[in-house]
């Protein structure tokens, strides 16, 4: 009589319960691809009015992080060791030219691929940044990546065609990066301003307040040529980042995710110089700085189409105050002209140690499928 | 033009093994040709495309049914030359209609024909990697599905062992190549491109479905006998949830393969 070690033992290594479980993994597979997941109940009560409730009260909503499903992983991934230990001991016992470790790499592969997935999923982090032209991100290794240039190319039919941030990867400044650091007619908030903020919706968020300049003279005496057009570049590694071609660091990768235009005004000096400013950055005026800081959403009286204010930090020898402007307005000498779109690029910042393990998974389990049917179609003799 | 002629060619070939398949005593030696003909205009036609968008043509729905039905008119001769097949007239009469079928819906508003450059998202070596290779798997898939409904309406045992044996040679084969096209390549390439290997989005859930039913075929067909009705009715499950992941996923759920 066998013990009852020996017929748990035998259950778990059975291929009876392997076919069993990846049916009923099957089943739970084609509930979450029929039954869109993680969406909140107005969703599902539009979609599914009927079955909204069920849906939840099953945790058919999240059904790939539910219990009973990683149970079923669970036991799944037990059944695959023992079965995966006890063939291999089989197959070591057989002469060498008789082995076929075809089925063992397949299923090391996947083992390999579940537990590469439960670190990385208790690991990973992801984080999406908004940047236009200018503007930096410190990323997780203390390099920053200053964007130098936005580029949108479309084929003739105006489909787009590519989306590329270049950029430059460099040392964190020491000093506050206003001084050195100009684009676009204004210059950025340097290392304090859009660092590590985590941005979203159409326009990016409103960055921290600035530090008042040092100098009021200073910033004052520089000439409007100092303020134009374009960023200098800094010191660094110069990299590309594109659709399928990210940026790979040790310990993350910066993929180009996503592309928006948002709306910037436009700033007309006496001067006839035109200044675009993207929210954070300031033009250097006599008096002191004109700091674009967000729009304003203007309520909307009945459906009316909605022009939105600029909000501006405006400081004159000092004197701070927040004007909020419309075009025509005029700003310390400057014309609101109107708006100007400029690109912006939405990176994503993803650090996965783990992945390479789920590859070199993803890599055996290939092997090993080709190991064995290669091997069988050969014993087939067809 | 091009891929008119290949279905017209298509046509004449079903023709032919219709007469061949019910008049025994016809003999039809030029339907696999026409079947080779069809193929590679397709593959012309693949070619031309594919010169036009300055990338491989297999990035909307009207380059995959082409390519697909390439493929079938190429494995309809290909399964005439094979000396395992050669006797049978179903297999290419069966893989003619498929090619019929995927070209018809080319042609159908379903798969809008204008010659489209990709978009940044599909520019990539894993994409032609990805596709072809899940196809090439899901043709072998077709054979399977065809000696699966064989292996069900056969009258004896031995040619229900033989169709048993056809129907897991071609799973045998289809299934590590839609392995690695289906899920291996699209997960290396779901991560170089978005940063995440596996999304549970429905399109690779249901692919998994796919591979999970095949694998479940190979794992029965250890343990039961080859004489179960299960193990050819998993095959014929596996192949229509095959297309389901085609073309079910891309008309009836939205996810991040909504452009395929």
């Amino acid at each position: 009589m066998d013990s009852i070690t020996d017929r748990i033992y035998s259950f778990l290594k059975s291929i009876k319960l392997a076919a069993f479980l990846l049916v009923l993994i099957g089943i739970f597979a084609i509930i979450g691809g029929i039954i869109p997941q993680g969406k909140s109940l107005e969703f599902y009560l539009s979609h599914y009015p009927k079955f909204a409730k069920t849906i939840q009260g099953l945790g058919f909503d999240h059904i790939f992080t539910s219990l009973p499903f990683l149970a079923l992983v669970a036991l799944f991934t037990v059944n695959l060791t023992v079965c995966t230990v006890h063939r291999f001991g089989t197959e070591m016992a057989k002469p060498r030219e008789k082995r076929k470790h075809g089925p063992d790499l397949l299923h090391i592969g996947l083992i390999v691929i579940i537990f590469g997935s439960i670190l990385s999923a208790r690991t990973r982090t992801e984080e999406m940044f908004y940047l236009a032209k200018g503007q930096h991100l410190h990323l997780p290794d203390k390099m920053v990546l200053q964007i130098m240039a936005l580029s949108e190319e479309k084929y003739d039919t105006g489909r787009v065609r590519s989306w590329t941030t270049e950029a430059i990867l460099r040392q964190p400044s020491p000093e506050p990066a206003h001084t050195d650091e100009q684009f676009s007619g204004g210059d950025t908030l340097g290392e304090e301003g859009f660092a590590d903020q985590k941005l979203s919706g159409t326009f990016p968020a409103m960055p921290a307040m600035p530090a008042a300049p040092s100098s009021p003279n200073a910033a004052a005496s520089k000439t409007p040529a100092e303020t134009e057009t374009t960023v200098s570049v800094p010191e660094g590694e110069k990299v590309t980042i594109k659709v399928n071609a990210p940026l790979r660091r040790k310990g993350y990768t910066v993929y180009q995710f996503n592309w928006k235009k948002s709306q910037v005004p436009v700033l007309a000096g006496k001067d006839g110089i035109i200044r675009e400013l993207e929210p954070g950055n300031r033009i250097l005026t006599p008096e002191g700085f004109i700091l674009f800081m967000a729009f304003e959403e203007a309520p909307a009286p009945q459906g009316a189409p909605v022009t939105p204010k600029a909000v501006f930090l405006v400081d004159s020898a000092g004197k701070r105050d927040l004007v909020k402007a419309q075009p025509g307005d005029s700003i310390q000498g400057y014309t609101f002209q109107g708006y100007g779109e400029h690109p912006i690029s939405g990176l994503k910042v993803i650090s996965d140690r783990w992945f390479p393990l789920i590859l070199a998974g993803l890599v055996l389990a290939l092997f090993g499928t080709a190991l064995t049917y290669i091997k069988k179609l050969k014993g087939l003799n067809i | 033009m091009i891929a008119t002629i290949a279905f017209a060619l298509l046509i004449v070939a079903q023709i032919l093994q219709s007469v061949s398949l019910f008049r025994t005593a016809v003999k039809d030696r030029i339907s696999p040709w026409l079947a080779l003909g069809s193929g590679i205009l397709l593959l012309v036609v693949v070619i031309q495309r594919s010169i036009a968008i300055k990338f491989f043509a297999l990035t909307n729905m009207y380059e995959s049914l082409l390519f697909l039905a390439m493929l079938a008119s190429l494995m309809a001769f290909a399964i005439t030359r094979w000396k395992s097949t050669s006797e049978s007239k179903a297999l290419p009469f069966s893989l003619n209609i498929l090619a019929i079928i995927f070209l018809a819906l080319a042609s159908s508003p379903i798969a809008p024909s204008a010659i489209k450059p990709p978009v940044p998202a599909l520019q990539s070596g894993w994409l032609i990697l990805h596709v072809s290779f899940t196809f090439i798997g899901e043709i072998f898939f077709a054979v399977g599905l065809v000696t699966a409904i064989l292996q069900l309406t056969a009258k004896t045992e031995d040619s229900r062992k033989k169709f048993d044996r056809l129907t897991y040679t071609s799973v045998a084969v289809g299934y590590p190549i839609f392995t690695a096209g289906a899920l291996v390549f699209g997960a290396i390439w779901a991560e170089n491109a978005w940063g995440q290997w596996w999304s549970w989005d429905p399109k690779e859930t249901w692919a998994l479905v796919t591979w999970l039913t095949y694998t479940a075929y190979l794992h029965f067909r250890l343990v039961r006998k080859n004489t179960s009705k299960l193990m050819p009715v998993l095959v014929i499950l596996g192949f229509a949830i095959a297309m389901f992941t085609f073309f079910g996923v891309n008309f009836l759920l939205s996810g991040l393969h909504s452009y395929a």
